[in-house]
């Protein structure tokens, strides 16, 4: 099984920020969440092929 | 009673106004506060410098004795009031919570700085900001991994630390290096 840390940290990263975001008052703060949401979603897939690979 | 660190504000400390009162008062410690922190203009206005501004203008740490005086924590806190605002802890009335959620109703949780709404529009310092979030948000994980570990006697608090300094360390290398150089002033 590869080391899946370091993605899982990107995706803390990711949500904790998206959260922050969405609570806030920034400008064009939809794009930089939809943004967020695909790079976590890339993420999901890459640990996704990585599992199946070690299978 | 004074504090031993007078020593790195001022190096004739003995020359600060009301020395003497503060040195033979046993009851309580009077605290050294720098004049130039909050200064009134003869116009009348208020210029307000923040400890950070002082450390930034080298007028901070080994100051003149003229520009520091001896007061009492009472004294102290009088002149900081309208900086520092409400002491924390204080409870607010029923009224003032009315009055605060009536002013908020409809508007985001968070109000982020001028500062910040200004410079997301900037994508180099979005990014910086985003770096520090990201930093942030590694804390507040590492937090919740360990906080399984009751932090009940201090040696449990000590290992704690030492395991969050560890585990921080791994995901920023650089990052005590840096703040040992920040707070040196290097």
């Amino acid at each position: 099984m590869p080391d899946l840390s370091l993605f899982w940290r990107e995706i803390y990263r990711a949500k904790s920020n998206a959260d922050f975001i969405a609570h806030s008052n920034l400008p064009n703060k939809k794009e930089h969440i939809e943004e967020l949401d695909k790079h976590v979603q890339k993420l999901y897939e890459q640990i996704a092929i990585l599992k199946e690979s070690s299978d | 009673m004074i504090s031993k660190s007078i020593k790195n504000f001022c190096k004739k400390y003995w020359e600060i106004e009301n020395y003497v009162e503060a040195v033979n008062d046993t009851t309580q410690t009077w605290h050294c506060h720098h004049r130039d922190e909050i200064r009134t203009l003869p116009s009348g206005m208020t210029v307000i410098r923040s400890a950070q501004d002082l450390k930034d203008a080298g007028r901070y740490y080994d100051c003149p004795a003229n520009e520091l005086i001896f007061l009492t924590a009472a004294e102290h806190r009088k002149i900081h009031k309208p900086i520092l605002g409400r002491k924390k802890g204080s409870k607010l009335s029923e009224e003032t919570k009315k009055k605060i959620s009536e002013a908020t109703k409809g508007k985001p949780k968070e109000y982020v700085s001028d500062v910040m709404h200004r410079e997301w529009s900037d994508p180099d310092k979005r990014e910086k900001r985003l770096e520090h979030m990201n930093e942030a948000a590694d804390r507040r994980r590492i937090h919740t991994d360990i906080t399984a570990h009751q932090l009940e006697s201090p040696e449990a608090k000590r290992e704690y630390m030492r395991e969050y300094q560890r585990k921080y360390r791994q995901l920023h290398p650089n990052y005590y290096k840096n703040r040992y150089r920040r707070n040196k002033g290097e």
